[in-house]
């Protein structure tokens, strides 16, 4: 785990106790999630990977209250999700951009923080921090991203990796501790894949904020991540979690090294582990 | 996207064929226009054209079937009665759209925020959408008198069915991505809805609202059918009882110049406020 420096704003830490979460469909009962535990340390990126159905986006909604669980507890340091949310300690970002096309790109990357500012006036911050205080500049995150230039494009004059780019920045120009990031990459090319996982990296490294990362892919796990988790699917559960002692800052050559390869072994080995003998 | 990096408004047909000597501005936005323009034309002197060739070969009494020619110079030898009685039918029509559209908006924001309201008033607007409110005008007369009430309440009537149903279509039609982060950050009902759900019912209330035109002034004209004493539809209902077929037709034309105006109207303000959802065309 990396040192938390001093800084604008800290990394909060998560923690998630005994998680259980069912949904119906078609008048049948699925286990979304059943009895999942984990915390994850303030400024630590953590990666949640696993097969499809095993309630990796799930556990990520609960965590940010958007979902509530049936049973167990989620802590935000000390505050519950809806107060976290409540006084903007998340920044989400989805599998798609989700840009407003009718703004501009900095018109969309100042949208979280202008929620809100409508007659309601924010109650406390989870870090004591108001969160106008931890905003980033946003021109200086976009100029990072190599998107300054388009700061007053509309989104629909923009790449899909350039659109994922404006979401990146704007779930960090809100400068929330919390980062939580739901395959944000899956629906990009394979190039623009490579590339965005570096610029991750570069925009996140400035400040600790903790970061869970719902994904697909392993070396993406691995190449990112402090820790890896791997879960199972029916029910949805924790399988093995993998410490990844990769150094920071972390670089694309590390991807070629031994230790990345022992690493992603292992993460390949239990997700392996995690559906065999359990199928249909 | 390289295309309106160079600052030059590039239109759909123009990316194919400007490869020629330089022209000034002025005459390339001439020929954009007669290009757009031309095709309406002529499909318009064809029609009429033909209407006033079939009238003067088949010798058909007037009575029967008017020419055009006779029907231009009846709304030239009065215009100033035309377009008086056009003014007043289309302040029915647009108050009666008005009403309609509040009622619509606010039924509309009740029922995207609750299933229960949801269900309740379904089956009310479907009972609606199958009465043939053209057939409410006699009693809606005879219960609101012969002012201006009548013809609001009809054209409201007759325009409340596709306001409200693409306003809910509208409201709902939205990126559950979006939504989501914009509840990630605890945005508020009233905040997600003029945030994000009313941008995204724009597109559908403009159409809604360009075949409401039409909708509202058949309202008003038929509520001026029954015992009224200006409008329109007052004009027709005169005239045919005196069999002037020519200002019974000069009125319906008068009726669809006015329509015409409105629909103009109404499309130029979707281009003004949609700019963002029109496709690209340098994308397609």
């Amino acid at each position: 785990m990396r040192a938390a420096a001093p800084a604008v704003s800290a990394g909060a830490g998560i923690s998630v106790d005994h998680v259980h979460k069912r949904f119906f469909h078609n008048g049948r009962s699925i286990a979304a999630l059943s009895d999942v535990s984990l915390s994850v340390g303030a400024g630590e990126f953590l990666s949640v990977i696993g097969p499809s159905g095993c309630g990796k986006s799930t556990l990520l909604r609960i965590i940010g209250g958007l979902i509530t669980p049936d049973a167990g507890r989620v802590r935000i340091d000390d505050a519950s999700p809806d107060e976290a949310r409540a006084t903007k300690c998340f920044g989400l970002v989805p599998q798609t951009p989700a840009l407003l096309p009718w703004r501009t790109v900095i018109g969309n990357v100042t949208l979280l923080r202008d929620v809100g500012r409508l007659g309601r006036r924010f109650r406390r911050d989870c870090r004591t921090k108001t969160p106008e205080d931890r905003t980033r500049d946003p021109m200086a995150l976009l100029e990072q991203v190599g998107l300054a230039p388009f700061a007053k494009s509309f989104p629909r004059e923009l790449s899909g990796g350039m659109q994922q780019r404006v979401s990146l920045v704007r779930a960090f120009s809100l400068g929330a501790p919390i980062l939580l990031m739901d395959e944000p990459f899956a629906a990009l090319d394979e190039m623009t894949r490579d590339a965005m996982r570096y610029q991750l990296l570069d925009v996140w490294s400035v400040t600790p904020t903790t970061v869970v990362f719902v994904t697909h892919s392993i070396s993406e796990a691995v190449i990112l991540s402090d820790r890896v988790i791997t879960m199972a699917a029916r029910p949805g559960r924790v399988a093995s979690v993998e410490e990844i002692t990769l150094a920071r800052p972390r670089t694309e050559d590390m991807e070629d090294s031994e230790e990345f390869t022992v690493h992603a072994h292992h993460v390949r080995r239990s997700l392996r582990a995690s559906w065999e003998g359990r199928g249909p | 996207m390289s295309e309106r990096d160079e600052g030059v408004p590039v239109g759909r047909d123009e990316a194919t064929t400007d490869v020629g000597p330089f022209r000034p501005p002025t005459v390339r936005w001439a020929r954009r226009v007669t290009r757009s323009v031309a095709p309406g034309i002529v499909a318009f002197l064809v029609l009429f054209g033909g209407w006033e060739f079939g009238v003067r070969v088949t010798h058909i009494s007037a009575t029967e079937l008017v020419a055009p020619s006779a029907i231009f110079a009846e709304l030239w030898r009065a215009p100033g009665f035309f377009a008086r009685n056009a003014w007043i039918t289309m302040q029915e029509a647009f108050w009666g759209f008005l009403v309609a559209f509040g009622v619509a908006i606010f039924a509309a924001i009740v029922v995207v925020h609750s299933k229960v309201m949801d269900r309740a008033l379904t089956p009310i607007v479907v009972m609606l959408q199958v009465t043939p409110i053209l057939a409410l005008a006699p009693p809606l007369v005879v219960w609101l008198g012969f002012g201006p009430q009548p013809k609001i309440v009809m054209a409201a009537l007759i325009t409340f069915v596709p306001l409200f149903t693409n306003a809910t279509v509208g409201f709902r039609a939205i990126d559950p991505a979006t939504f989501e982060v914009l509840r990630s950050v605890n945005a508020s009902k009233p905040e997600i809805f003029l945030r994000l759900r009313v941008p995204h019912s724009l597109p559908y209330l403009l159409a809604a609202t360009r075949v409401c035109v039409g909708l509202a002034l058949i309202g008003a004209v038929v509520a001026e059918f029954f015992d009224s004493s200006a409008g329109l539809g007052w004009i027709m209902a005169n005239a045919q009882q005196y069999q002037e077929a020519n200002v019974v037709w000069a009125a319906i034309f008068a009726l669809v110049f006015l329509g015409v105006v409105l629909v103009g109207i109404v499309t130029l303000l979707h281009h003004r406020l949609l700019g963002w959802a029109e496709v690209d065309p340098g994308e397609v």
